[in-house]
């Protein structure tokens, strides 16, 4: 392609669109099915993302089938290609999107859909399944946002609810077998476990009456896990590979809706662990590795991490990476173990009783014995993050946000007498999510969220070494409506891109105006997607089994309105439903509540 | 100290240059050496590169050079060749005792460009017209600035249905080959683009003596 040199030229962050990184496939292998994974952000966010890794790597050892990859090129790319005449390509062998056999797209969050939209549109294929006969690849989704897929629905051919790993495979054998028979393809995708073929299901009220299981790897142990990842040539986000530890989560914090998706827990050994992080760092040559899970400090085995891991790092010149610590897991072995000055923490909440309503589980005492430990371990800086407009939110909790701040400023003057420590408060707007508790509840409006965070910056602009930031109202709103949005949502997010919605996540390609118009041309209520939800009418995720059953979701959040608790899994199993899928994973955890 | 060169052809040529210190150290790593670290309180390894060259232009010489106990020139080209991305390859290696400063030599950069809007006519009026000034458009600070920069056109000629042009760094002055690009375009309202140009070579000084030679030159004093 002549004319892609010189628009690489004009372009910002070439590299990007270049491919050829170390660790890529083996494009000359002979092959009988292309698929090509589809990221609907941009390469730096893409490529960091652990679930395409793992996903690209399992379809190339398949003999059978090369996959490739694209992400969404950034609107200065997307604009050069038009005016060019250039189709959407991917990186590895610059073919056409049109021209695989299977098109999969990994939808990690709400405000992505315009982009899956936009690549479709670069790439000449038709946005509905309907409209697309055996000429053009199956269109396959995957990823956290099929907890509802609804909204997306009407776009794709085949949909992999839960884990990928197996599906993958799977939908592309039967591709392979049934080349150029779409509908035998569809029919043969429906009776694997996990997948959801919108077209073949029957709607009643606009609701799907199948069944559809979700996708389970029963013992993470066996599951296949990259050794050889793709070293990307520019910087991405988070430039480091990561070892997965566990899937799940033991907390069960009711607005939580990974926690309650990825259940039941599966752990990978700590010896698979210390192995694979071996290999990795030798076979891509990082110097940073990550760990990663949705409660690090919960996983079953952290001891015998802590023990190894600090030995193997120093044995490869490697710096290690603990994302995701909760409060009331930190201590000092923990805080050994990473070198940084600064700590990470969510207490979500700020004061214990709205804590106990959304069972974050962790008091004032886990608090301050965690603000000490950090201080003693000579952390200068903290990074807090909050959630505002949870259900029952009140003035005082708000206060009680500034409260915590505040304790960290006397504690660390008390402990070191100095006062050089830096808080950095984040606010994130509550969004209602599917298969989480707090499905049902109703999103507070943007006057009000806009009123929590001007009284919040108030409150902090007084204080000199605390710095505030907050997530934009409006598109937590469109997050919300997208997140539980129905299959009238797909006709919302047509309407929308073709006002100009795109890259929809970036703060400044955002704009409310685009879904506004769209919903009052199709008259669409947005509020009414944002707002409470029935407990007895069904939801439109309804007819998916995600294991953890409704029942205990209903259950969860009637206990949230008392105020009531529920004790994590690691000490004793609540019967969410989940372990019928797999054996769940529990322990208890040791390290929990010291003194100092 | 270990010195390679190393080429950066077709589409490698879109990295920028800190993406190729980071691409270059993981590459190493993956061979399996140990570069030594600095000893500072975040200890990095000792690398260093020669001169950036901008975004979007091809090169058969460039430099880096490295810090590992124990090695030797061959053991290292054979691991480390395995290890490159795409577009990327090591070409020769030297030894040292002394680290050779490689981001101070290239004093004098040859560039090859092949363009059908030049001719041999076009180049013979261009030399004329550098005798006396030759002015660029310089971006600084966001806004253009006449420059004549006729001083650091060391040499140029037409060979082959090729343009070689030598650009000179000259005490704190530099040319770099897309100005040049620019001013050329602009004196004969032609439009080449920077695709057609390669970095061929690197000079240490006036007289000629490629970064090659010199490194040969400390490689044998080691021995």
């Amino acid at each position: 392609m002549k004319e892609l040199d010189e628009i690489l030229l004009k372009v910002e962050n070439p590299g990007r669109y270049i491919g050829g990184e170390f660790g890529i496939c083996d494009v000359k292998k002979d092959y009988d099915v292309t698929f090509c994974i589809a990221f609907p952000d941009i390469y730096e966010i893409g490529m960091s993302n652990l679930g395409i890794k793992i996903l690209y790597d399992i379809l190339n050892k398949d003999p059978h089938v090369l996959c490739e990859r694209v992400f969404a090129p950034w609107p200065d790319m997307g604009d050069e290609l038009k005016k060019n005449k250039i189709e959407l390509f991917s990186l590895e062998t610059r073919r056409r999107l049109k021209d695989f056999d299977i098109l999969g797209f990994s939808i990690q969050f709400e405000m992505a859909y315009t982009n899956i939209l936009y690549m479709l549109e670069l790439a000449n294929i038709p946005f509905y399944s309907k409209d697309r006969d055996e000429s053009y690849p199956l269109l396959f989704a995957g990823g956290p946002c099929t907890a509802n897929p609804e909204p997306f629905a009407d776009f794709f051919d085949v949909i992999c609810i839960g884990d990928g790993e197996e599906v993958n495979l799977k939908v592309s054998n039967i591709v392979r077998k049934y080349k150029g028979n779409k509908s035998k393809i569809l029919q043969e995708c429906k009776k694997i476990e996990g997948v959801y073929v919108p077209s073949l299901c029957s709607l009643k009220n606009g609701i799907c009456q199948d069944r559809v299981k979700k996708a389970v790897v029963k013992d993470l142990d066996l599951a296949p896990f990259p050794e050889n990842m793709i070293v990307p040539n520019i910087k991405i986000v988070h430039d480091r590979p990561v070892v997965e530890l566990f899937r799940g989560c033991y907390a069960g914090c009711r607005f939580c809706q990974a926690c309650f998706f990825y259940r039941p827990i599966r752990k990978r050994s700590s010896e698979i662990v210390l192995k694979l992080i071996e290999n990795i760092v030798k076979n891509s040559g990082y110097e940073e590795i990550g760990i990663s899970s949705l409660s690090t400090g919960d996983y079953p085995e952290i001891e015998k991490l802590i023990c190894s891991l600090p030995n193997l790092a120093s044995k490869l010149n490697v710096s290690v990476q603990i994302p995701s610590l909760r409060l009331d897991s930190y201590n000092e072995e923990l805080s050994k173990l990473t070198r940084s000055s600064g700590i990470t923490f969510a207490p979500e909440a700020g004061t214990q009783r709205l804590r106990d309503v959304i069972n974050k589980n962790i008091t004032d005492e886990d608090i301050n014995y965690t603000i000490k430990t950090a201080i003693i371990n000579q952390c200068k800086s903290f990074k807090l993050y909050f959630m505002i407009g949870l259900p029952t939110e009140t003035d005082a909790d708000l206060d009680g946000i500034v409260e915590i701040c505040e304790r960290i400023n006397k504690l660390y003057f008390d402990l070191t007498k100095k006062k050089n420590v830096h808080i950095t408060v984040s606010t994130a707007v509550f969004v209602p999510k599917p298969v989480s508790p707090f499905q049902w509840v109703g999103q507070i409006g943007i006057k009000e969220m806009t009123y929590k965070q001007n009284y919040l910056y108030q409150k902090f602009r007084k204080i000199k070494n605390i710095s505030y930031n907050w997530h934009d109202s409006k598109t937590s709103f469109i997050e919300a409506v997208l997140a539980r949005g129905d299959r009238n949502t797909s006709k919302l997010i047509e309407k929308a891109y073709q006002k100009g919605a795109i890259f929809d996540s970036w703060g400044d390609k955002f704009d409310i105006k685009y879904w506004l118009d769209a919903a009052n041309d199709l008259g669409i209520d947005l509020n009414a997607y944002a707002g409470k939800r029935d407990l007895d009418s069904p939801l439109p995720w309804s007819f998916i089994d995600f294991g953890v059953t409704e029942n205990y979701l209903k259950n969860e959040y009637k206990r949230s309105l008392k105020g009531l608790t529920t004790i994590g899994c690691n000490y004793d199993c609540n019967i969410c439903g989940a372990s019928k899928f797999a054996r769940c994973s529990q322990h208890v955890n040791k390290y929990k509540k010291g003194t100092i | 100290m270990i010195t390679v060169k190393y080429s950066k052809l077709n589409d490698a040529r879109f990295l920028s240059h800190l993406d190729m210190q980071t691409i270059l150290q993981r590459t190493i790593k993956r061979a399996g050496f140990t570069p030594v670290f600095t000893m500072g309180f975040n200890p990095r390894p000792v690398f260093k590169m020669s001169k950036p060259l901008p975004l979007g232009v091809a090169s058969r010489c460039e430099y880096f050079s490295v810090d590992i106990h124990d090695i030797s020139r061959e053991d290292f080209l054979e691991r480390a060749k395995l290890q490159t991305p795409k577009g990327i390859e090591l070409l020769n290696a030297w030894i040292t005792e002394k680290d050779p400063k490689v981001y101070n030599l290239g004093v004098i950069s040859e560039y090859e460009i092949k363009s059908e809007h030049l001719n041999y006519n076009k180049i013979e009026k261009l030399k004329e017209k550098i005798k006396t000034d030759f002015i660029i458009p310089k971006k600084q600070k966001k806004k253009y600035i006449d420059e004549n920069v006729s001083d650091l056109i060391f040499d140029i000629k037409y060979i082959e249905n090729k343009t070689v042009v030598c650009l000179m760094s000259d005490e704190g002055l530099n040319l770099r080959i897309n100005d040049f690009l620019n001013g050329v375009n602009y004196l004969f309202s032609i439009n080449i683009s920077i695709k057609n140009a390669i970095k061929t070579a690197q000079y240490i000084n006036k007289k000629m003596i490629s970064i090659d030679t010199y490194l040969s030159t400390l490689a044998e004093v080691k021995k």
